[in-house]
């Protein structure tokens, strides 16, 4: 029905459906837009993996080049066109000037360009991938000179090109979205609503958006000097006899950037997190301020740690031992992070609803990935692991549960809010179990692989005696990974089900949730408040107050204005 | 799973791996038994409302930051001591505290290519650049119980010069010279792999270390006129070309 409503409207009054569904200002259009552009890649990215990983089982299934771009591409997608859009652009439109009470972000026009911009890239680099030449297939991490002189190495001069343009649009696109977060949460909050009063999750977009401004910066740098290298012929990064440009220098360029970025994706989906399981345990978080130091901390700690993916790689290696101190040390902000999470749920009424089972799934993995970080970030074995199956394993405990687990938690918990509609609780609760149990098949051996010494980025483990023996844990690894796909899909078919058919969901506040964003009618109307103002009055998790009936205390009321809201905050 | 050992100091980064795992695998069961008690407990059938505050008993679950950084610092002690033990120590030093000892060592370049090591031997007279230097693609022949060091660059891309059985790993660099050192004290031939991503024929850029017997070693050496780079690969057990060396 609301379908055959849009239709009409696009019809009748095209201007205005252009308006309101595609060159929207309102924030929640913008962020249903990321987050629906997020799947869609993610469900690109997905595929790729599947391609690949069933060449593993099988080697011969694609052809090697193939196979290369298949996993460059998966990489960065995963990386830069769906964990990023979906949890900043996404989450973080959505929710952040809600959760502060305010009407939308600070400049709604950049939010808007920075949604195209960001579709651009997406479309450029789904280009690249067709171009004469061939895909870009150096690895997500780009390295020079493979990257840096593509028609002696890979012949995909054009590809390289298109690929690193569709990286520098994405990047500009996260800044303007990063500078619009940090903007209205500093300065548009409602009335009352301290910095120690602000929900963890706009916490953990604010700190993110920092990491992500500051860390940005040296690898765009990078990027211009390494297409100068590829389409001038200069020697930054590329060597030949007489001309000596230096490799690792794009490794420090690129890390110094890239550690960051995990937690610019990271702290997003903790974020997640600590507003799904407080709301279900009924229970505040354990420690807040503990919360939110440790986050500011390990973000200024994750400007200190980038060597650590270069330990073997030719730096000066008394500077590695330094940096592998630094590494273990940023994992004692994160080991007390992942302890308050646990104590959250102590003491509660814990209710297994699918967001919370996806979040307990995401703090269990998350268990996992932080603790086989230590590993690699202790120097000494990481001589073994450098570049092996354990690093792999390592980031697709912590990524994965980034980018799916959390924001699936995320997408259940605030579906109501964002399109005035339920998921079915059953499936969500089977799809939950099913993505553990796959999801764990086919990422859990991937930790013997690596004690096996199998080095990552391998078409195929048959070409090693050592390695033969393991080919039946690669098949293993493909059949979960396939189950895993299709449990997405599946789900996926739901979602967009229930964003246009699900049953309607009356109340604004279906799980007794306490922040301000429960005050507004979902799907909140543009400009959230009508003619309402929240007034903030305490802290975002008064949960288990007064043990009976009435077990939480929202954070704020909403206030009736004098005169009518004027038309938003535009600057 | 760690395929064999075959080199003296090898034991030093299995000491950190088993220490790294063994200290994860523990934390992590106790995390995880401690998660799923206390997600039973409170389960909502068991417990309808939610406690004012914390159980005292569970709070003293902060402990285990603690048990974190203590078993982080022991094992920055042990990573560092291999760390250092492979690599910070200048190769120059490592050679004389070898030759003080009384230990004989082989020195050989290997230069990463797309997709091959090309291993360049000094010879019988142990220096380089003279009349008797040879060269062999993916064949490093070392005798057993001696000290390799070894010298890597590349001709091209990057790529990682790794040894699984003698636990050593390093990156090949192009326009840098970068060092390894080992000592293999088992007879055999294991594999070389290349753990840095140099092009589509990455998974493919294979060589072998022939560890021999001492004697064998030098009538291999005596028998060797090799004078460029030869493409010979490993026929099962067997080096097609050597002359008087039998592989055990």
């Amino acid at each position: 029905m609301s379908e055959a409503v849009a239709s009409a409207g696009a019809i009748h009054h095209e201007e205005s459906f252009l308006r309101k569904y595609l060159f929207s200002k309102d924030h929640k259009t913008i962020g249903k837009q990321y987050l629906i552009t997020g799947i869609a890649m993610a469900i690109l990215g997905g595929t790729l993996a599947i391609l690949f990983r069933i060449n593993l089982a099988h080697p011969g299934f694609l052809t090697n080049e193939q196979y290369y771009a298949f996993v460059t591409y998966h990489g960065a997608i995963m990386f830069f066109w769906v964990a990023m859009p979906i949890l900043l652009g996404g989450f973080g439109n959505i929710l952040i000037p809600l959760m502060i009470g305010a009407r939308d972000v600070a400049f709604p026009t950049l939010n808007m360009f920075s949604y195209w911009v960001f579709f651009v890239s997406s479309v450029i680099l789904i280009i690249s991938f067709f171009v004469p030449g061939g895909a870009f297939s150096g690895g997500w991490t780009v390295y020079p000179p493979l990257s840096a002189d593509p028609e002696r190495y890979l012949g995909a001069n054009l590809g390289t090109v298109l690929f690193l343009l569709a990286l520098a649009l994405e990047f500009a696109s996260m800044l303007m979205g990063g500078v619009n977060f940090i903007t209205t949460a500093l300065t548009m909050r409602a009335k009352g609503l301290t910095l120690m009063r602000l929900p963890i999750f706009v916490w953990m977009e604010v700190v993110a958006s920092l990491l992500f401004l500051f860390s940005v910066t040296p690898l765009i740098a990078g990027a211009v000097m390494l297409l100068l290298d590829i389409i001038l012929g200069t020697h930054f990064f590329r060597v030949e006899a007489g001309k000596v440009g230096d490799p690792v220098l794009w490794q420090h360029l690129f890390w110094f950037f890239g550690h960051p970025e995990v937690y610019v994706i990271l702290f997003p989906a903790l974020g997640i997190l600590f507003e799904v399981i407080t709301t279900y345990s009924r229970r505040p978080v354990f420690s807040y301020k503990l919360v939110v130091y440790a986050a500011i901390v390990a973000g200024i700690l994750s400007f200190l740690v980038w060597a650590h993916h270069q330990f073997v790689a030719g730096i000066n290696p008394l500077s590695a031992t330094a940096f592998s101190v630094t590494t273990i040390l940023i994992s004692i902000p994160f080991s007390m992070t992942l302890v308050v999470m646990g104590l959250t749920f102590a003491g509660g009424s814990i209710r297994f609803t699918p967001a919370m089972l996806f979040a307990i799934f995401a703090f269990l993995m998350f268990i996992i990935g932080g603790l086989s970080g230590l590993p690699l970030g202790a120097v000494g074995s990481d001589i073994y692991f450098h570049d092996t199956y354990f690093v792999v394993t390592h980031f697709h405990y912590t990524v994965f549960t980034i980018a799916v687990l959390s924001t699936i938690a995320g997408i259940c918990h605030w579906f109501p809010k964002m399109f005035g509609r339920k998921i079915n609780e059953t499936f969500g609760k089977i799809h939950a179990w099913l993505t553990f149990i796959f999801y764990n098949g086919f990422a859990f051996p991937g930790f013997f692989l690596g004690l096996a010494g199998h080095p990552r980025r391998y078409y195929s483990a048959l070409e090693f005696g050592y390695l033969q023996k393991y080919q039946w844990v690669h098949e293993l690894m493909t059949v979960s990974a396939v189950l895993l796909l299709t449990t997405q899909v599946v789900f996926l078919f739901v979602f967009f089900y229930s964003i246009f058919a699900g049953a309607e969901e009356k109340s604004p506040n279906p799980w007794k949730s306490t922040t301000l964003e429960w005050l507004a009618p979902s799907p909140p109307p543009h400009l959230n408040w009508g003619s309402f103002a929240p007034v903030v009055e305490r802290g975002p998790y008064e949960y288990a107050r007064n043990g009976k009936d009435i077990d939480y205390l929202p954070q704020g009321k909403l206030v009736k204005l004098k005169q009518p809201a004027s038309s938003g905050h535009e600057h | 799973m760690l395929p064999e050992d075959i080199s003296q100091y090898g034991y030093l980064v299995d000491r950190v791996i088993k220490l790294s795992i063994w200290g994860i695998v523990i934390v992590g069961i106790i995390s995880f038994f401690i998660v799923f008690y206390i997600l039973y407990k409170f389960r909502r059938t068991k417990n309808p409302f939610p406690l004012s505050d914390v159980p005292s008993g569970l709070k003293k679950v902060v402990v285990i930051d603690y048990v974190m950084i203590i078993f982080d610092l022991i094992l920055l002690f042990v990573s560092t001591w291999a760390w250092f033990f492979f690599f910070v120590r200048p190769v120059e030093k490592i050679k004389k505290e070898v030759q003080e000892k009384g230990e004989k060592f082989v020195e050989v370049r290997v230069i990463g290519r797309q997709f091959f090591w090309a291993v360049e031997y000094p010879g019988k007279d142990g220096v380089f650049g003279t009349y008797d230097d040879f060269k062999l693609g993916n064949l490093l022949v070392v005798p057993e119980g001696y000290n390799v060091f070894v010298k890597l660059t590349s001709g091209d891309v990057l790529h990682s010069f790794f040894i699984p059985n003698v636990r050593i790993k390093y990156d090949v660099i192009p326009g840098r010279e970068t060092h390894l050192w080992f000592k293999p004290v088992k007879v055999g031939k294991y594999e070389i792999a290349c753990a840095e991503l140099c092009g589509a024929m990455h998974y493919r850029m294979k060589g072998y270390l022939v560890v021999l017997k001492e004697q064998d070693y030098l009538k291999w050496l005596d028998s060797a006129p090799f004078s460029e780079i030869s493409f010979v690969y490993l026929e099962g057990d067997k080096i097609n070309f050597v002359r008087g060396g039998e592989m055990r």
